[in-house]
């Protein structure tokens, strides 16, 4: 018999009802026998943990970069949050990594250090406050799929800075204004040279310049040919070329024709960047992040929640693995709606009725730090700890006399709203305990999983507090993050604290605060900065301006892989270490 | 029985177009939009949001928002996704074989392993093996499948320092077996339910052919109890277990959004859930009508194959 005819022959056959129940049995049973012997021998080459427990922890002891980086291998990421685009004008969510690695900068700035790391500029001059001009490297070039990989010119640069403010207003985007709104305008003099003409001067402005949004330097060709947007398009001259970018995660390649540099610089060598391959899998389950990392599946440890003291037992006997103690990156907030707080008093009623040491000993198990709207992070420039601990003096006489003396705000009931991940709960059940104690209150809390549509985006706000994270540490410097959440001009206007507010005191203190905020900017040297920055604290923390932020662990922890050289962990937190390209793989 | 699939077919259209009337109406009313979110937590520009919300065409009167997105929907078209501007048919073309593979193998665990706990529960009933394997059925109901993936992603790794975690994703057309090693975690995990909800069932329907007539007529021919119990009491009891892991499969698919997130594995189910963190109501929309019309659609070949394997309901139709 033919081959094809048996084909036929097989196919013509009725396939009755009866057959199908028949078949279904058998296959059924089949199956389950199949399944039975179906294990998963893990015979693939990327099972890199030794069963049985017996690993050898190198916890505590970080890696020292070594005379001679490796170039190769690839670098194993998980990417915990979809990304809302590439575009480095306004995307600033979820990205990071490949934005990094695809765009240029004239500089970065490594805030461990407080250094500038020179990109594509080979030197900038700032011949007053209010004028610095770049000069840029011969040879760069943008990636070959790039407007035919062309040179970079200083009028890209000019190019990328102008459609920032159209594409936040037009397209969306969360590029802070506070990073650009100092800059009147970036003016190209010949082609490679480029002039920063400032409204007024700032003291942090370099550190601004070189942060991810919005001055990554983009291809007009590519934004003008994809509708002013590179949400899904490379339009950049980086040491990384996107070969991959879906809802499975993201993959960077080195790429060839990167420019040389004319030495070496710190972050930035010569010969590198190092590494090939840089994956990132999209990994937004918590457990199966810290499950994949000990496994050895990820070279960096990097869940939502930074690791804590109450967590680190996790690492203890993971083979490979370094756990390097570092400054905490992160600040917490009471918010105060400052439409419906306007009685200074009702505010400091609340802050003065937590017992703030024992919040210190119990939920942060003893490790914790006072913190003001400039972070302890920024050594030095902040309000000294002293000064800190008596603004948050505990005094339950006090602020229950206070609280009397505003009239019973809200009718004693408070609705209090906190994300519902994270340590937040946490602390807000803490607040609820101690409000409820000390003012005779009561607390009502309110979990949430959407915090921008449940707390920011509602006005006017339903709810009397809510307690929130910021990153204090991010930008390298504060007006960018932790002072930002108390600025007129920065997210203090989500929480109404506005110079057009209809409460004039409320207006008035806007407006204190955004002349200290300016003066402290336009400080000419460190000395009167760090005068003009505990100025403005000191207002914003003596009348307890809302959100208002609580203490915070002092130090936390980041886990990484020990094949991973050169990890720049005291920057971790900031733009930098996934900029930089001396990291290399052993 | 044709005019029957013929008005089923006919409900379909109609009951996507209720259930996408109801979640767009839902989606409409929540706080805040896309455009809040990419902007609005800055608070900084009232005048950013207006613009965006303009550009969007999210600050349209609901029935005009409702009859753009219907009149591009019906065409095959869902837009593009308000958090980054992708076309959503391609990335849904992308995510569709993962999930349904995920379903696929998911509705045979169960069918195998609920039809073998089910048979060994009715043929032995009261015994300690039945009383053993209600118990594990019963378990398997109550076991929220979350936590039981959480578990199954966590505890080897513990105790074993291995996990069933996969550094990649690898599509089912590029490499079967690897892909099979991933999926059968996420599948094993969603059938632990559906499977023992399929033994319940296929136990009290062979519980009942076993005390019918024509098994002790088949007992009183001589055959042989393996015999018996297979042919005559399981294939039939297969009718009512069919219609129970058809409709399990609509609820699978659902189950994946969660398993999805746990294992990493890019399909519907992720896709669905960053659309709504981003309030991004293309994607939540067209995945939802992904998942309505399947679930319609198995419903249907349900009641089909229902009518088909039972004569009765076919002469009844």
């Amino acid at each position: 018999m033919e081959r094809s005819s048996y084909w036929q022959n097989y196919w013509g056959r009725r396939f009755g009802r009866r057959r199908l129940l028949a078949g279904g049995a058998t296959a059924g049973l089949g199956a389950a026998a199949l399944l039975a012997g179906c294990g998963d021998d893990d015979s693939g080459g990327d099972k890199t943990a030794t069963p049985g427990g017996s690993q050898t922890s190198t916890s505590g002891s970080p890696t020292k970069a070594a005379a001679t980086p490796v170039k190769g291998g690839t670098l194993q990421l998980m990417k915990t949050a979809k990304d809302d685009g590439l575009d480095p004008a306004g995307r600033v969510v979820g990205q990071v990594w490949e934005q990094s690695k695809i765009y240029s900068w004239t500089h970065m700035y490594q805030p461990s250090k407080e250094q500038v790391q020179l990109d594509v500029a080979q030197s900038y001059e700032t011949p007053d406050l209010n004028q610095i001009t770049f000069k840029f490297r011969d040879g760069v070039n943008f990636q070959p799929e790039v407007a035919g990989g062309r040179p970079l010119i200083a009028d890209d640069y000019s190019y990328s800075f102008g459609r920032v403010a159209d594409f936040v207003k037009t397209k969306g985007g969360l590029s802070t204004p506070v990073l650009s709104d100092w800059i009147e305008s970036i003016t190209p003099i010949d082609k490679s040279t480029a002039v920063v003409k400032q409204k007024r001067p700032f003291f942090d402005r370099m550190i601004a310049l070189g942060e991810r949004n919005p001055f990554a330097i983009v291809a007009k060709e590519v934004i003008e040919a994809n509708n002013g947007v590179a949400d899904n398009v490379v339009a950049g001259s980086g040491p990384y070329r996107l070969t991959k970018h879906d809802d499975s995660g993201s993959r960077l390649e080195r790429w060839a024709g990167y420019f040389k540099r004319d030495k070496d610089y710190p972050g930035f060598p010569k010969d590198g960047p190092y590494i090939d391959t840089i994956d990132l899998k999209m990994l937004t389950d918590p457990a199966a992040q810290l499950t994949g990392f000990l496994n050895g599946q990820f070279d960096i440890y990097s869940g939502v929640t930074p690791i804590d003291k109450l967590n680190l037992d996790q690492f203890k006997g993971a083979k490979g693995v370094v756990v390097q103690q570092i400054p905490n990156v992160y600040g917490r907030y009471i918010i105060f709606d400052m439409l419906r707080w306007t009685d200074p008093r009702a505010r400091e009623a609340v802050i003065r009725a937590i017992d703030w040491e024992a919040y210190i000993s119990t939920v942060l198990v003893g490790n914790g730090r006072y913190e003001g709207h400039v972070s302890g992070t920024f050594k030095g420039l902040g309000l000294p700890q002293d000064e800190l601990k008596q603004i948050y003096k505990f005094d339950p006489q006090k602020a229950k006399a206070l609280w009397q003396q505003a009239g019973n705000p809200f009718g004693g009931k408070l609705r209090a709203v906190s994300s519902a991940s994270g340590p937040y709960l946490t602390d807000t059940e803490f607040f609820k305990g101690q409000l409820q104690k000390n003012l005779g209150v009561t607390v009502e809390i309110e979990p949430t999983t959407s915090f921008v549509t449940k707390v920011v985006a509602p006005n006017p706000k339903e709810w009397e507090f809510a307690v929130a994270s910021a990153s204090s540490y991010g930008a390298g410097m504060p007006e960018t993050n932790a002072l930002q959440a108390v600025l007129p001009n920065g997210y203090g206007l989500v929480w109404n604290f506005t110079l057009n507010s209809p409460v004039p005191e409320i207006a008035e203190a806007a407006k204190k605060v955004l002349d200290l905020y300016y003066q402290e900017l336009a400080a000419p040297d460190k000395a009167t900065r760090i005068a003009k920055v505990q100025e403005l604290e000191r207002y914003t923390l003596t009348n307890y301006i809302g959100p208002v932020p609580f203490p915070v662990t002092d130090t936390t922890y980041i886990a990484y892989r020990d094949r991973l050289k050169s990890y720049p962990y005291s920057d971790t937190g900031t733009f930098y270490p996934q900029r930089a390209n001396d990291w290399w793989i052993e | 029985m044709s005019n029957y699939v013929l008005r089923r077919l006919v409900l379909i259209p109609a009951t996507l177009l209720v259930a996408s009337l109801v979640l767009f109406w839902l989606l409409f009313s929540q706080p805040g939009n896309a455009a809040i979110l990419r902007v609005g937590s800055l608070g900084s520009c009232d005048e950013c949001v207006k613009n965006l919300e303009q550009r969007l065409g999210l600050d349209d009167p609901f029935l005009v928002q409702y009859a753009h997105w219907l009149g591009h929907a019906v065409q095959g078209d869902f837009g593009q996704s308000l958090q980054n501007g992708q076309d959503i048919r391609p990335r849904i073309r992308r995510a569709l074989l993962p999930t349904v593979e995920l379903a696929i193998l998911t509705t045979l665990l169960s069918a195998v392993i609920g039809s073998a706990v089910g048979i060994i529960s009715a043929v032995r009933p009261n015994s300690v093996v039945d009383y053993f394997l209600r118990f594990v059925s019963i378990l398997g109901l109550s076991i929220p499948q979350f936590w039981l993936a959480t578990l199954i992603v966590v505890l080897p790794q513990v105790w074993w320092g291995w996990t069933p975690l996969r550094r990649d994703y690898v599509d089912v057309t590029d490499n079967p077996m690897e892909n099979l090693r991933l999926m059968i975690w996420p599948a094993l995990a969603l059938a632990a339910g559906s499977s023992a909800y399929v033994a319940r069932i296929v136990r009290s329907s062979m519980l009942e052919a076993l005390s019918s007539d024509y098994v002790r007529t088949a007992r009183a021919k001589g055959l042989r109890e393996r015999i018996v119990v297979l042919r005559h009491v399981f294939r039939p009891s297969l009718i009512t277990a069919f219609t129970v892991i058809g409709l399990q499969f609509g609820f699978i698919l659902g189950g994946s959004v969660i398993m999805e997130s746990i294992f990493g594995i890019p399909g519907l189910g992720q896709l669905l859930l960053s659309g709504v963190i981003f309030q991004d109501y293309p994607v939540v929309l067209a995945v939802t009508m992904v998942f309505g019309a399947g679930f319609l659609l198995i419903s249907l070949f349900v009641d089909v194959m229902y009518a088909y394997l039972d004569p009765r309901l076919r002469r009844q139709a």
